[in-house]
């Protein structure tokens, strides 16, 4: 595990799906880009690798630069300083015109002059690739069963038809690549999740390599292979949903993916490989090296905390254990969620699996993990 | 962005700002010409001077032209504002067949020659006996203010969300005092702009009222005309200074409260 | 099984039963009041038209306006002049307009300032300012002797030419601000999404932009074009009576001749262009808007 916390914009690159060739993991290449507004420099040494055929999301809060980063990527951007390679292409300086990287937008950014098949035909018709083009239209209307609306206007549709044709008009190019900002956030829930799985095997099929920007978690990691975590212009960590989860690299990228219980505390101890954290609710040990002294935060996800009522069985080894006062517990049918009463910054959750309604508020828990469980970061002298 | 891009953007700019003088150059030769010394208007003037602006208080026949001119910009507006509620209210919120021959309708009077307009009303009123000079122009000023009102409030009661007025009833207001205590200070604005426009609008009117006026009700425009084909002397630009301060002071005081954009964005 | 809306195909909005509603009656006096003292008298004005010298009625008056070759000059000009006059204002307005919607802050005030503010100043001053301009000793005619453009004073009054320049001044905003509203109500991303499909800056112009603002178009130029064929205080002190244009021949017919059924007369064909003109925008504005 990692010593400190680093905010380095260095992407893990894991293992990616199928045979590639060593070019092919680099079929992306955004390397030492910058960018600044009105003197406020919102991203820099900003470098980020994909492979042919991956789907990446870049997650976020709101204005951690996701959306700079898409656009400079579009070529709708000027970067002020780094380089985008694409393929064996150097498309730092090319117009967005001539990028052959398709858009999907947040508001869809449908011709509202132009019915839907003439929408899907607009890329097509721009670069003069006229032969076949009804054929062309008709397929990739097929392809997000949109078929029978060729004619229809597009001011008449739902968001999912309008998103639809968008996605259509997007792919009907044969697009190098594929970017959407937030393709979903202004659908209803049912509705997105729907999209969410339909999108993804669409591009899966063709072997289509997209960047989703979403600033919503589950989203991200239901529709990616890899996930960009981002934070005030830097990427936290670069990894698949499962590392994300199990192993986040810093304080950000573990508040930001999921849940956890959390302490803050100060480090009191350390032996080879392990650390001793005092915190508000007790010690608790982490396989961790942290320097002694430094402040600290431990965290650990709630589903692998287990709850006893009995305060004063004897601790099991290999175990860390605190101690709090229940304020709720929410039993949600296949799960009951206990939140104990922490001090300001922390958090005690515990998630058991099942309905447990045995549990009073004010009752006194004992909460228990396994050491190995444990997530450690320094955040400070 | 490419450099074609670019380029239509600068051009487009340099061209905008090229409107700009050219629209301000009329306002810019009148406050020349007001504070020049010479009673021919050579530009550059010789000297500057406060003479015209004295010399305006001899020209009685020019202050009652100018307070004509603003009463009937100032009745015949108020009431189009009534009338143009009313009328835009039934057009908004109604749901009848012909709601939008209406909305033409009211508005069409913009489309319409003055003069057309003008000869039109004198050949009517005549007709129906109706000989008084100033109820002739107030009738036709209401005509020619409603429809920058109608246009106005058309487009802000379009976007206006109505269902406050139904909150505001729930919560004990009768239909009248909601709408006056509601929906009038909302569409502030609006009424801001098209009052404006159609207070202008009448202040300016000459091809209609032409026909409407006689010896004692002359209008501003009408007798500026008369004054330039007569006299002409900048004192007439000295006016036009004075209403042009008059603008101003409007436009800041819609600024301050409504804000400018909003303002003139309805 | 639930189908979301979205799956199948969403069906049409039923159309509105036309009803009666008593929120009309509010339209009430506003319409009375229009009907009487402006509709009424137009339509008395046409009919006035029809009738000859005996009280009969036909298109005698209508023949005998049409039969005098200067009158037919005069309608020509009067065309002609308003014509070139839409055609200058949208030149000048559509780039302003352009950059008017991208304007922020101070700037987007000195745009809206500059449109509005000339209004305050009213139509006789503004004709009789650009009349000073136009002079042969005028300040156009100075700069452009001081810049070396002519050695000699150019005549500019009494010009069709000044004329087209003054009328657009005085008309330009009214061109300015609807292709504004439109640009306006625009999405931003579409010039975006337009570029990320592969549209080069001019195929963007002809095929997204240029679409887009033509409902402004038509309704700015349609009002600027009604407002030039109007148009009598402008000519008047710019081109005076060398070159009349209907609205002079008429006030002439009234105010000087005495002749009133000339003056009906042409006043009816003027009142018949203006009503071509918004008969001929408010159809193609519901051409464009209907378009798939």
């Amino acid at each position: 595990m990692r010593m400190q916390v680093i905010a380095s914009s260095q992407p893990e690159s894991l293992s990616v799906t199928g045979a590639m060739t060593p070019g092919d993991k680099r079929y992306l290449e955004v390397s030492m880009v910058c960018k600044s507004f009105h003197g406020v420099t919102v991203m820099e040494g900003m470098n980020l690798r994909m492979a042919r055929g991956e789907l990446v999301s870049l997650l976020g809060p709101s204005g951690c630069g996701k959306t700079t980063l898409l656009r400079v990527i579009a070529g709708l951007m000027p970067a002020d300083g780094g380089d985008v390679v694409l393929g064996a292409r150097n498309i730092t300086l090319v117009p967005a015109h001539k990028r052959n990287i398709s858009v999907v937008f947040q508001n869809y950014a449908l011709f509202p002059h132009l019915s839907v098949s003439e929408n899907v035909a607009f890329g097509l018709k721009a670069r003069g690739e006229t032969a076949d083009m009804q054929a062309k239209v008709a397929d990739a209307l097929a392809l997000v069963r949109m078929q029978g609306f060729a004619d229809k206007s597009v001011t008449g549709l739902s968001g999912g038809q309008q998103q639809r044709v968008a996605v259509a008009r997007a792919l009907v190019v044969r697009p190098d690549l594929l970017l959407l900002d937030e393709p979903f956030s202004a659908l209803d829930r049912k509705l997105r999740e729907t999209m969410q799985v339909e999108l993804k095997s669409l591009l899966r099929d063709r072997d289509i390599t997209a960047i989703f920007v979403t600033h919503d978690q589950e989203e991200a990691m239901g529709v990616s292979d890899r996930i960009a975590v981002m934070n005030a212009g830097k990427i936290e960590q670069f990894a698949d949903s499962s590392t994300l989860y199990a192993r986040p690299k810093t304080p950000f990228v573990m508040d930001f993916v999921g849940l956890s219980l959390r302490l803050h505390g100060r480090v009191v101890g350390h032996e080879a490989g392990v650390s001793v954290i005092e915190t508000a609710r007790g010690h608790v040990t982490a396989p961790v090296d942290l320097p002694v002294g430094s402040a600290a935060i431990i965290a650990v996800r709630p589903e692998l905390v287990r709850a006893l009522d009995m305060t004063n069985a004897p601790v099991a080894a290999g175990c860390n254990t605190i101690s709090a006062h229940l304020e709720d517990a929410m039993v949600l049918g296949s799960k009951t969620i206990l939140h104990g009463r922490a001090e300001d910054g922390d958090r005690i959750v515990c998630e058991l699996s099942g309905i447990h309604s045995g549990y009073r508020r004010g009752q006194t828990v004992r909460f228990e993990w396994n050491i190995e469980d444990t997530l450690a970061y320094a955040v400070g002298p | 962005m490419t450099r074609t891009d670019r380029i239509f953007r600068i051009v487009s700019w340099i061209i905008a700002l090229a409107a700009v003088a050219f629209l301000m150059l009329p306002i810019l030769i009148t406050v020349v010409v007001a504070f020049s010394s010479s009673p021919v208007y050579t530009l550059p003037p010789p000297s500057l001077s406060l003479r015209w602006f004295a010399d305006l208080q001899t020209k009685s026949g020019l202050v009652d032209a100018v307070l004509l001119s603003l009463n009937l910009a100032a009745v015949s507006t108020a009431v189009s504002l009534v009338l143009g509620t009313a009328a835009a209210m039934a057009v908004a919120r109604g749901r009848f067949v012909g709601r939008g021959a209406i909305a033409t309708f009211v508005v069409s009077p913009l489309m319409m020659p003055g003069l057309v307009l003008g000869v039109a009303m004198l050949q009517f009123f005549r007709e129906i006996g109706l000989r008084d000079a100033y109820w002739s122009l107030l009738l036709a000023h209401v005509v020619i203010t409603l429809p920058f009102v109608m246009r106005t409030l058309l487009a802000a009661m379009g976007s206006f969300d109505f269902s406050i007025i139904d909150a505001a009833r729930t919560l004990g207001m009768s239909y009248p005092r909601a709408v006056a205590k509601v929906l009038i200070p909302n569409l502030a604005p609006a009424y801001l702009t098209g009052g404006l426009f159609a207070f202008l609008a009448s202040m300016d009117n000459y091809p209609i009222s032409i026909f409407l006026t006689d010896a004692r009700n002359k209008t501003l425009p009408i007798k500026m005309l008369q004054y330039l084909e007569e006299q002409p002397d900048p004192a007439l630009a000295a006016m036009s200074t004075g209403l042009i301060l008059l603008a101003v002071t409007v436009l800041a005081i819609g600024a301050r409260t409504v804000g400018l954009n909003r303002m003139i964005q309805g | 099984m639930t189908s979301t809306p979205d799956i199948i195909a969403g069906t049409p909005e039923k159309p509105r039963r036309a009803t009666f509603d008593l929120i009309a009656l509010l339209a009430a006096p506003g319409l009375l009041f229009l009907a009487l003292i402006y509709a009424l008298p137009l339509a008395l004005l046409l009919f006035q038209s029809l009738r000859g010298a005996d009280g009969s009625l036909g298109i005698a008056n209508y023949v005998a306006f049409f039969s005098e070759p200067f009158n037919i000059g005069v309608l020509m000009r009067t065309l002609r002049v308003a014509a070139l006059t839409t055609l200058l204002a949208l030149l000048i307005a559509y780039p302003t307009a352009i950059a008017m919607n991208r304007a922020k802050g101070v700037w987007l005030t000195v745009f809206l300032v500059a449109m509005v503010l000339p209004m305050s100043l009213g139509v006789v001053v503004k004709a009789f300012a650009w009349s000073i301009l136009f002079r042969a000793n005028g300040a156009l005619n100075q700069m452009m002797q001081a810049i070396g453009l002519t050695d000699a004073p150019v005549r500019m009054l009494f010009t069709e030419t000044a004329l087209v320049i003054g009328a657009a001044n005085v008309f330009l905003p009214f061109m300015v601000l609807p292709i504004y509203a439109v640009l306006q109500q625009q999405q931003a991303s579409l010039a975006d999404a337009a570029a990320s499909l592969g549209a080069g800056p001019f195929f963007r112009f002809f095929h997204v932009a240029l679409p887009l603002t033509l409902p402004g178009i038509v309704a700015g130029g349609a009002f600027v074009f009604s407002l030039s064929v109007s148009m009598y205080v402008i000519p008047s002190l710019i081109v005076g009576e060398t070159q009349q244009n209907l609205p002079m021949l008429i006030a002439r017919s009234f105010l000087y001749l005495r002749n009133e059924q000339l003056g009906s007369t042409i006043s009816a064909i003027l009142l018949i262009i203006a009503i071509s003109v918004v008969l001929g925008s408010s159809w193609l504005a519901r051409r464009l808007g209907a378009r798939e």
